[in-house]
């Protein structure tokens, strides 16, 4: 076995130079939000944000300007992405649809399809939602049966996704289904379509969630009529775009930043008196989030080289995962505070609010035993 | 692929370690010819100027040195000389010819002589020279020093059975002294060997997850080799990532090779590094059973470095209470511009 070492490359100083102009931005733009809204993190949906950073030309960094993308490279997006990140600005109405949606659609995507969806992407105006989970189909997702069935105006498609994200707030889903019957070989048979999620026939339904809030839905489809171009990519081949599109899903800093909160509330609760052992704990999460974002950089670098590295932000995910959902109990042994709803202290808000959304973290986008198996495959163990 | 620096490493270590040679020098025996054919090779001179006699290869070179010195637990003190020899020639000092090794601790300095004691110096009996930092008042000096110069020598061994020798110096004329350069501090040679170790703790950890998936390939129970088990395949996956992780992050503290007292990413690189030795030696040792318990199968060599190598130069705890008191006494608006850019604003 030859373990896949990842060597770091630093981000060029074309994109660093974007990083203060992000910062002055968010300074006027956001300084105001309450300590509680930041930690909503890449949870908090507010359009006009969106807009404002679409006119920014902070969107579609990669995409080539003739889909009114800015052609730049992955480093000035992470730049980008990483500093809304850091500030908790509320990015949830375009972060799907920028991430992954746009990419697949230049990817795999027709040449009308492309001038069609993806234009108003960058501009901060479409949203996308991710239509994968199913009732019974979680980890096991080549198990889905929503079905797109052919007829003489297109797809005919009936079914039900479920912990969407964002569907109540989107415009379109692109969701995996079948266009055949399922067959020995389990991956085969599946196609990528993207959903207009006004068509008839669609009914979405916001699933509330252990903090209260509804950020995830229940999506069913009854006899939905898509037109012939609703396929993404080639009919039968979803499973394998899905898999590279997980590598954009997975290796992100919003996989190890989603705590980041709560890591400045408990600094300056804690304040120049802090103790041992609250300085040893901050200072580990610094050093961990330095490392995991030198990794995550390094994967940055192999997808503007157009590799796939998918083994890398399989770890990435996995540890990242791992340690956001440690952020909040650390924070809450090394300081006697008692997590609180609404208080007017802004750590015990913060603290309740990760506390409860952590559990989450290494659900949402695959789980670790689901991750660690990708691993195991990639070690050849398996 | 690794760079030609760390090919003439890897080179020589394949032909020249083995267990027998390792456990020699755990009896004490010094690698002689291993350490002929290193300082022939010019890698202990990787990191000085050509002007001064060396390779000048970049720190990114040299990690893969370190690194490949980690991975086959070379008993000798190759990276420490590598990084002394750096120092000396940072402050224009010649770099001697033998064995040069460095201390963390500092001596003072008193009409140009120097004393005081410096404890766990890698090699330090061993060594012709020792690199060392003497203080005069706020004035911070590199010296050269001659080990038999020392009024008295302690050995003292780490787990790995590597020496970590205290020697005593009483107004003791340097070799040679130079002031240190802006740019480094008291706490340079400090990240130095930190550097180092996160270097060979990456090294080692990159050769436990590949003996140690080999062998659960190979140990059969239940009727098939233990890897087909997914519970061990998962703590395989998790050895692999802590390998990584330790690996990229060093490879970052070598890139950014930055001494300054307010950079981050030596100090990270060893919180990390030690972490992840410990995490990777307890899943490594879980998942070989009793005989990776045995003085007969070589897991021990690495994992017993491993242990010794995250207390060295600084543990986690002690890097981590730098970082977190700058960031306290700073504020957590000091936070994300540190660790997205070259560190704190004031000294760690
Ligand atoms: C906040 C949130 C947002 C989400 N957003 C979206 C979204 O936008 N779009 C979307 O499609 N989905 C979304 N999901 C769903 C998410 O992808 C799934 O929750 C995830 O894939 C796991 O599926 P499951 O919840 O059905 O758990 P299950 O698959 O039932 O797993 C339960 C447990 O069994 C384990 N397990 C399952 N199979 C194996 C196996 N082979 N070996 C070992 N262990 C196994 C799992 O690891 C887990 O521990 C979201 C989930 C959350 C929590």
């Amino acid at each position: 076995m030859l373990l896949p070492q990842l060597d770091y490359v630093a981000i060029p100083d074309e994109a660093e130079t974007l990083r203060q102009q992000v910062r002055d931005f968010l300074t006027t733009r956001i300084s105001s939000r309450s300590a509680r809204d930041q930690a909503y993190s890449w949870s908090g949906y507010d359009p006009e944000f969106s807009k404002a950073l679409g006119k920014k030309r902070w969107l579609g960094l990669t995409i080539p300007k003739k889909y009114g993308g800015q052609d730049m490279s992955a480093y000035a997006r992470y730049v980008i992405i990483e500093e809304l990140l850091a500030a908790g600005a509320p990015v949830a109405a375009h972060w799907i649809a920028d991430r992954q949606s746009a990419p697949l659609i230049l990817k795999f995507g027709s040449e009308e399809q492309r001038l069609k969806y993806i234009p108003p992407i960058c501009k901060g105006e479409s949203y996308f939602c991710i239509g994968m989970s199913e009732p019974n189909s979680g980890s096991d997702l080549a198990s889905i049966r929503t079905k797109a069935e052919k007829n003489e105006k297109g797809w005919c498609l009936n079914g039900q996704k479920v912990w969407t994200t964002g569907a109540h707030n989107c415009h379109y889903m692109i969701a995996l289904v079948r266009t055949s019957p399922p067959s020995e070989n389990r991956h085969a048979g599946m196609s990528q379509v993207i959903i207009d999620l006004n068509l008839p026939g669609v009914s979405i339904r916001p699933i509330k969630d252990i903090a209260g809030d509804a950020h995830f839905n229940e999506v069913i489809f009854e006899d939905v009529q898509l037109a012939s171009d609703a396929i993404i990519g080639e009919e039968g081949k979803g499973w394998q775009q899905v898999m590279a599109e997980l590598a954009f899903e997975r290796s992100g800093p919003e996989r190890f930043l989603s705590s980041i909160a709560v890591l400045n509330t408990l600094t300056d609760a804690v304040g120049k008196d802090a103790n041992a052992l609250q300085r040893r704990e901050i200072g580990r999460i610094i050093a961990k989030t330095h490392a995991l974002r030198s990794m995550s950089i390094a994967i940055t670098s192999k997808l503007e080289e157009g590799e796939n590295p998918t083994w890398h932000a399989s770890c990435v995910k996995d540890m990242g995962n791992a340690f956001e959902q440690e952020i909040p109990e650390i924070a809450q042994s090394v300081l006697d505070t008692e997590p609180r709803i609404e208080s007017g202290n802004p750590h015990a808000e913060v603290l309740a609010y990760l506390i409860q959304t952590a559990p989450s973290f290494s659900l949402r986008g695959g789980t670790k035993e689901i991750l660690r198996g990708i691993i195991a495959r990639g070690l050849g163990l398996r | 692929m690794r760079n030609l620096f760390a090919q003439t490493a890897e080179k020589i270590f394949e032909h020249q370690i083995s267990t027998a040679l390792r456990e020699e020098a755990d009896e004490g025996i010094w690698p002689e010819k291993l350490w002929r054919e290193i300082s022939e090779s010019g890698l202990t001179m990787a990191l000085v100027r050509e002007a001064a006699g060396g390779v000048n290869a970049s720190f990114g070179e040299s990690f893969s040195i370190a690194l490949v010195a980690g991975k086959f637990a070379a008993p000798v003190p190759l990276v420490e000389n590598m990084i002394a020899n750096y120092f000396l020639d940072q402050c224009s000092i010649e770099c001697p010819a033998g064995v040069t090794t460095l201390s963390k601790e500092v001596l003072i300095l008193a009409q140009g002589n120097v004393s005081g004691s410096l404890a766990d110096v890698p090699f330090g009996v061993k060594s012709d020279y020792i690199v060392s930092l003497a203080q005069h008042g706020h004035a911070s000096h590199l010296v050269l020093l001659k080990s038999s110069d020392a009024v008295s020598a302690k050995k003292r061994l780490n787990m790995a059975r590597e020496p970590r020798d205290t020697l005593t110096f009483d107004e003791t004329s340097p070799v040679a002294i130079a002031p240190l350069p802006s740019h480094l501090d008291g706490t340079a040679l400090l990240r130095g060997g930190a550097l180092m170790r996160s270097a060979q703790i990456s090294g080692a950890l990159e050769e436990i997850t590949n003996m140690t998936a080999q062998y659960a390939g190979e140990r059969e129970q239940f009727g098939r080799p233990i890897v087909k088990f997914q519970a061990i395949q998962q703590l395989i996956a998790q050895l692999a990532e802590q390998s990584v992780l330790a690996h990229t992050s060093a490879d970052r503290a070598f890139h950014d090779a930055d001494f300054n007292p307010n950079s981050i990413s030596i100090p990270v690189a060893k919180i990390i590094s030690s972490e992840s030795a410990s995490l990777g030696s307890a899943l490594a040792h879980s998942i070989h059973g009793a005989i990776g318990f045995t003085h007969e199968y070589s897991l021990h060599f690495f994992t017993r470095r491993l242990w010794s190598w995250r207390a060295e130069f600084g543990t986690a705890t002690y890097w981590a209470d730098q970082l977190g008191n700058a960031a306290c006494r700073q504020g957590a608006d000091s936070i994300w511009p540190a660790i997205t850019g070259h560190g704190f604003a004031e000294q760690i």
